[in-house]
């Protein structure tokens, strides 16, 4: 069975995505999370909302993807993967990452 | 901070030192802060991540930053509130070991096991009653000196007119053959000194020389026991052909005044070269009768003291008595390796002798305490030249060893150990008394082993 944890996999935890998280515009954080490819933004919606007890705004996806690497000769790609930016309502508690266990 | 001890024995104890959960979080910011500042983390540029994300990443290494930091400092705020001195080093454990996991939630307890010198409550040390027993010389040792005086100075004569004989030494060339071994290259030996009729001379040898005269030759076998000293030689039979050089006798010198002259610089009759020796002989006797006397006071002392001596400090004593034993009998011509050495007879004596050695310097050392003993500079200066004299090397090499090896410290306790024992004997009331013949021996021997008789039988006409 599909839950809420195969949908929302990890959150992206970049300089980048803090940043983004900490200067949310207009007083909505935005959250960042790799999501399963086959993720719709309802389903991502929804399942940010249960673990973190928030309301959502809204949900950008982006699919990403893996990076050609190298093995000596051999030529490779890591998996790609979606990328979802997650725009809580604006008031919305700040939200700590490490509640996702 | 909260310190607790508790007692498990006089020289052993427990702390239990608390580390404030305040404290612990004061250093985890700045470990965590130090860490955030230098740290690589992906996604983030070196330095530039959060310090949360630090904390957890690198939750172990900052861990053990803090205790690191946190647990010695503890430790020695903790010994320097205590009056005791500790000895070594302490053993340290967590009181609960998971609370490292939320490190900073509660306060930390660790418990610090260590070993310090016992309080020594003196009793009476001074007025002792002792009994000092010197030993009379008596007259047959002073003939024993004069005797082995006489031989020492005994000159070698040329025998003509008879044989050779018991005593006499004969000096011989020998050519000497392997009996089962015709191809092994001959023994070629030249001018060998061959004491007739000794102890250490093998029985073929005093038999065959016997009577002999110079420019004389004589052949003989001689089988060496198996056990002979030079192990070329042992067990195996040779055929020698001796050629005479010379016989010659030991001519001791007469007992007169003559030779009594001789013996030493101001003696001018054999009744004062006597009376030198008794001197001599009555000095070791004194010196003796005096360290028996310092023995008993510090038996005395040690049985009407009872205290526990520490066992690092025993410990430390027995390897160094382990290692002169060892020393000891290597001198002996003993090998230590030699399975019919009872170690465990000599390891439980050799701890008796440390712990009553640990225990004797601590009594002093607390007596000197008592009465102020302190030791200057110059003394020191002093002793290390009275060593270097002992040493027979110069003072600057003895000095620059010793400054070297830190010794100093060791040197002035060794002296005022010194200087308490001689202030007890001073306060003592001290009898002269007969002596009594019930000598003990002062220091243990290793017991005799077989190894130490096999080697009785050396020779000396071979190499």
């Amino acid at each position: 069975m599909r839950t809420i944890w195969d949908i929302i996999k990890a959150p992206v935890i970049t300089e980048k995505a803090l940043v983004a998280k900490e200067e949310a515009q207009g007083g909505r954080q935005l959250l960042t999370f790799r999501v399963d490819r086959r993720a719709t933004k309802p389903e991502i919606k929804e399942a940010v909302e249960r673990i973190f007890g928030v309301k959502v705004e809204k949900v950008r996806t982006i699919n990403c993807r893996g990076k050609v690497t190298r093995r000596g000769r051999f030529e490779g790609r890591r998996p790609a993967w979606k990328k979802a930016y997650v725009t809580l309502k604006a008031g919305e508690k700040p939200v700590d990452y490490g509640e996702m266990v | 901070m909260k310190t607790e001890v508790i007692d498990i024995s006089p020289t052993r104890k427990e702390l239990r030192i608390e580390i404030d959960a305040e404290r612990i979080r004061a250093e985890l910011d700045r470990v965590s802060s130090e860490f955030a500042r230098y740290a690589t983390v992906p996604g983030f540029r070196r330095g530039r991540a959060p310090q949360a994300i630090v904390r957890q990443r690198f939750k172990k290494e900052i861990r053990g930053e803090v205790l690191g930091e946190l647990i010695p400092r503890a430790l020695g705020e903790a010994l320097q509130q205590q009056p005791f001195s500790v000895i070594g080093e302490p053993q340290l454990r967590f009181e609960n070991a998971e609370s490292l996991e939320q490190l900073g939630a509660e306060p930390l307890a660790i418990h610090a096991a260590i070993e310090v010198l016992p309080e020594i409550a003196l009793g009476q040390y001074k007025g002792l009653e002792l009994a000092r027993r010197t030993r009379p010389v008596k007259e047959e040792e002073i003939d024993e000196v004069i005797a082995s005086m006489r031989e020492a100075s005994s000159s070698l004569v040329p025998v003509e007119d008879r044989g050779a004989q018991a005593g006499d030494i004969v000096t011989v060339n020998f050519r000497g053959r392997f009996v089962n071994e015709p191809e092994a290259e001959e023994i070629k030996v030249d001018e060998v000194d061959v004491q007739i009729g000794d102890e250490e001379t093998l029985p073929e040898f005093t038999e065959n020389l016997m009577g002999v005269r110079p420019d004389e030759e004589r052949t003989f076998k001689v089988k060496y026991p198996e056990n002979f000293k030079a192990s070329g030689l042992a067990g195996k039979e040779v055929e020698y052909t001796a050629q005479i050089i010379a016989v010659r006798r030991k001519e001791m010198p007469e007992l007169d005044d003559e030779w009594a002259r001789s013996m030493g610089e101001g003696v001018n009759t054999l009744e004062e070269l006597r009376e030198r020796i008794r001197e001599r002989l009555a000095s070791y006797a004194r010196d003796e009768a005096e360290r028996r006397l310092r023995d008993e006071a510090l038996q005395r002392l040690l049985a009407t003291h009872q205290f526990e001596a520490p066992k690092t400090l025993v410990q430390q004593e027995m390897r160094q008595l382990f290692e002169a034993t060892i020393r000891r009998m290597i001198e002996l011509g003993l090998d230590p390796r030699n399975p019919e050495i009872k170690w465990d007879e000599i390891r439980a004596t050799l701890e008796k002798q440390a712990e009553e050695n640990v225990r004797a310097e601590l009594l002093l050392e607390r007596i000197a305490e008592a009465e102020g003993i302190a030791i200057s500079d110059e003394e020191i200066e002093e002793e290390i030249k009275r060593l270097a004299q002992a040493a027979g090397e110069p003072v600057e090499r003895v000095r620059a060893a010793l400054t070297k090896s830190e010794a100093q410290p060791s040197i002035a306790s060794g002296l005022r150990q010194r200087k308490a024992m001689n202030l007890i004997i001073e306060n003592a009331i001290v009898r002269d008394e007969e002596w009594r013949e019930d000598g003990k021996a002062d220091s243990p021997e290793p017991p005799p082993s077989e190894a130490q008789t096999a080697d009785q039988t050396s020779n000396s006409t071979t190499d």
